[in-house]
């Protein structure tokens, strides 16, 4: 830790609440009229089913922030790292989102229990019965485990994202070292319950609307998506506070740099992902597994699918690839906006194949779910972070980040 | 002594042309000072210096104005090149010389070429970081003319040191000697060039590369040798295990009286596990005729002595199936029937399986080329009347185009099929009263 010599000043950015104004208001109007709209649409239509399928899917993708950011602060605690303590609140921050979303998850858990099979075929014991693949399953897809699951996935990721937050909000009181080893203690147990519940979680939530299909690597694939739709909204999140003039005096372009360089790792690492689970599936030529695919690759979701290729790979990879763009504010800003769109449709490509087969087009009730689940999941967020500084005042590793500087 | 002497002068070289000066050295006391200098350095306008420290020193990069390195242009420009290499690679040897049908995937296949295509990139990003980074810093050298400079054994130490060279364009002997010392140095040292010709004899590196070339001749032959049609006998350098006493197949052998390596079968010996007491279970034969029956006339395409075709039908097969036709069996039948035989032969004996489909399709594309012919239907009149000997033998030992299936399915395995295709040929060629009354009911109502 050389910061020759001399101690660098620490802004008090104030506390969220101080800083975002009438973000979560707004939010909250936005998520209700988005949801309402979204009935609204669905009871003239008479399309629930898609309502139900894109509630899902934009309920995994605001939930994919959150797993992003809860996986961020344990590693940055396992590994001790310096670098990031100026941004870590803010990733602390993204964590709340878990309690608006344990709410939004509700109406899915009550569909499940009251033996609805329109999100899950599995909940139909008719299909069922006849289906010896579905029979196997029904020891593990059945609507009382599944929600065990669901309470154990949440309840974890709650109690965990508050234990750090609150630990961490502590520390900016009394400054206590301790506070920062004890939560490094802990990070590791974390990280294996992070691990098991977010693997199980996709399955549960992604793979199994359809229960003939299976994948061994559909947690990673979650996982690596979770990670850039988290870092692209790290990045966004430091833009507009610097906008806004705060933490302009500590996050700077070396904590930039290294936003976006895991932003263009974790891309790749997705594209990687993406890539083993398709070559195995496409050499193997099995059509249990196909059919998945096949869905993707006819009626329109060929489009899709290559934009995903084009848009999620290609163009970002050679875009990111540049130093200048990934210490430059605005270009960061523009391909973490980017980027966030593609974890969206990354999503979106991964769920509604299984209720519209037949077209890829988006409809309204997507953009007034969008707009209701990442409103509501925003105003949770802003709600519950009231009392927080913006910014780990007394980490003892504030004058490292501070310091911090690329080789 | 004076011979040392003597000796010493006679291999230096009488006229020793004295040293050029390559540089300024600054010695610096500690990090702070020698940033200042650098910064100082920077300002003046000098671009070839450098400091040298005896550990890595965070912002001495900005302090001297170093640019960005270029080494990531490098590492992009050898990874293009690693997969523009391994999807040529892939294309010439998979799609242009020698296409070859895997598991019919298109001959350029970008999800199978990917795999490689990754590695090779990585591969050749790998080589040109490196590389590209031995060559940026001017590595390897055989020597540094900087460690001649005395001072500068302290910077594995507590030594900090600024030197500016030569080549420098600002470069004035007594002017930057001058704006050294304004920096408040420790010490201000001159650093002497050698000259190259003190100690490389001038004719040392044409020797060289004459050795080098010469020393290639050998191998050069020899690669002519191994690659080039020769009517001398081949050097043997090593033998490779080529040539190994052992007996092959098909060669003769001096060992025994007749001269063959291969040993026929004794007369009236079996090889272990290839006796079956049974004849009508193991061979499908009546075991009372079965002494009378000539088992090479089993054979696909047999022929009598007179040329003509043998006629199979002939053979006493056994009309009965030696085993116990069991609901478990005839499951084990449709089992292996589906793995072995359906690709050709179709899963309802139609002689529309997925690899007769796929053949027909090619040839019907090409026509001309193709050998293919399609299976027979099984439940067709002849077939339907072959005793279950006689396909226990044509799934044994084949007949026409079909390959003998003995080694790949178990005598128990072939019966059980037997079985499942007589259950075909009773299924395809059954006529509606054959069917339970129901069924003709439900049939007939379907059909109104």
């Amino acid at each position: 830790m050389a910061h020759h010599g001399h101690t660098l000043p620490v802004e008090e950015p104030g506390t969220l609440e101080q800083n975002s104004g009438q973000l979560g208001t707004l939010a909250l109007y936005a998520g209700v009229a988005g949801l309402l709209l979204a009935v609204i649409i669905a009871a003239f239509s008479g399309n629930w089913t898609r309502l139900q399928f894109s509630y899902l899917h934009n309920f995994t993708f605001a939930l994919s922030i959150s797993l992003g950011a809860l996986f961020f602060v344990l590693i940055q605690h396992i590994t001790r790292a310096g670098w990031s303590a100026v941004v870590r609140r803010l990733a602390e921050i993204l964590t709340n989102g878990f309690v608006p979303l344990v709410v939004m998850f509700l109406p899915i858990l009550f569909l499940v229990i009251s033996g609805s099979d329109t999100l899950f075929l599995w909940n139909n014991p008719e299909v069922a019965s006849h289906d010896p693949l579905l029979n196997h399953k029904q020891i593990y897809l059945n609507p009382t485990w599944f929600t065990i699951r669901a309470v154990a996935y949440f309840a974890f990721w709650i109690l965990c994202a508050r234990f750090y937050l609150m630990t961490s909000a502590r520390q900016d009181k009394t400054g206590d070292i301790q506070l920062s080893l004890k939560m490094e203690r802990y990070a590791a147990v974390s990280l294996i319950l992070f691990a098991l519940s977010l693997t199980f979680a996709s399955i549960d939530w992604i793979m199994s609307l359809d229960p003939r299909w299976f994948s061994t690597i559909i947690g990673v694939y979650y996982f690596a998506n979770a990670n850039v739709a988290f870092y692209a909204t790290l990045a966004i999140m430091v833009f507009m506070a610097n906008r806004n003039g705060v933490l302009t005096q500590t996050v700077n372009a070396e904590h930039r740099h290294d936003i976006g360089k895991l932003l263009f790792g974790f891309n790749c690492f997705w594209a990687y992902i993406a890539f083993s689970q398709y070559l195995l599936y496409w050499y193997a030529n099995i059509p249990e597994e196909t059919i998945w695919y096949m869905r993707r690759q006819e009626n329109g979701w060929e489009v899709i699918s290559m934009a995903l290729i084009i848009g999620h790979f290609v163009i970002p990879f050679l875009g990111l690839m540049s130093r200048t763009v990934k210490r430059n504010p605005v270009q960061l800003t523009w391909w973490a906006v980017f980027l966030l769109v593609m974890c969206w449709i990354d999503l979106y490509w991964l769920i509604i194949p299984e209720v519209s087969p037949e077209t890829p087009a988006f409809g309204l009730i997507d953009v007034f779910c969008l707009l209701g689940v990442v409103g509501l999941f925003t105003f949770g967020m802003v709600k519950l972070s009231a009392d927080f500084n913006l910014l780990a005042v007394k980490d003892p590793r504030l004058q490292e980040s501070l310091a911090f500087h690329n080789i | 002594m004076s011979t040392d002497v003597e000796h010493q002068t006679a291999a230096e070289p009488q006229a020793s042309p004295e040293p050029t000066l390559a540089g300024y050295v600054a010695q610096f006391d500690d990090v702070p000072s020698l940033m200042h200098a650098a910064e100082k350095t920077r300002d003046a306008g000098f671009k070839s210096f450098d400091c040298y420290t005896p550990f890595p020193v965070h912002g001495i990069d900005d302090a001297m104005g170093v640019k960005p390195t270029r080494l990531p242009f490098i590492v992009l420009g050898c990874a293009a090149v690693g997969a523009t290499t391994a999807l040529a690679l892939q294309f010439l040897t998979n799609a242009w010389d020698y296409k070859y049908i895997i598991s019919n995937k298109p001959f350029f296949s970008i999800p199978a070429d990917m795999p490689v295509t990754f590695e090779l990139t990585v591969l050749f990003s790998a080589f040109g970081a490196l590389i590209g980074m031995l060559a940026l810093n001017n590595l390897p050298r055989l020597y540094n003319r900087i460690f001649l400079v005395d001072p500068f054994q302290k910077v594995t130490t507590n030594g900090f040191f600024l030197g500016i060279e030569s080549e420098d364009p600002k470069f004035h002997e007594a002017d930057t000697k001058s704006f050294l010392t304004s920096l408040n140095p420790v010490s201000v040292t001159p650093c002497m060039e050698p000259h190259e010709n003190a100690a490389l004899p001038k004719l040392l590196a044409p020797l060289a590369v004459f050795l080098l070339v010469i020393g290639l001749i050998p191998l050069v032959l020899i690669a002519r040798m191994r690659a080039m049609p020769s009517d001398v006998p081949r050097i043997e350098i090593l033998t490779d295990m080529d040539f190994q006493p052992k007996a092959k197949t098909q060669k003769a052998s001096p060992v025994f009286a007749d001269g063959r390596t291969m040993r026929p079968v004794i007369a009236g010996t079996l090889a272990r596990g290839d006796f079956y007491e049974d004849v009508a279970y193991s061979e499908g034969l009546q075991p009372e005729q079965a002494e009378n029956v000539d088992r090479s006339m089993l054979l696909p395409n047999a022929k009598n002595p007179d040329g003509t075709t043998f006629n199979l039908t002939t053979v006493p097969w056994v009309t009965e199936l030696p085993v116990e036709p069991t609901e478990d069996l005839m499951a084990r039948g449709q089992a292996r029937y589906n793995i072995y035989c359906a690709v050709c032969h179709g899963m309802t004996g139609k002689g529309d399986g997925l690899v007769s489909r796929r053949a027909m399709e090619l040839q019907a594309g090409s026509p001309g080329i193709g050998t293919w012919i399609k299976p027979i239907t099984l439940y067709d009149e002849p077939i339907r009347n072959q005793d279950v000997g006689q396909l226990f033998n044509t799934i044994t030992h084949g007949v026409r185009k079909m390959p003998g299936y003995a080694s790949q399915i178990p005598i128990q395995d072939r019966w059980a099929i037997v079985l499942y295709v007589r259950a075909l040929q009773r299924a395809g060629s059954a006529t509606i009263d054959q069917l339970p009354a129901e069924e003709q009911q439900r049939l007939q109502a379907e059909a109104n």
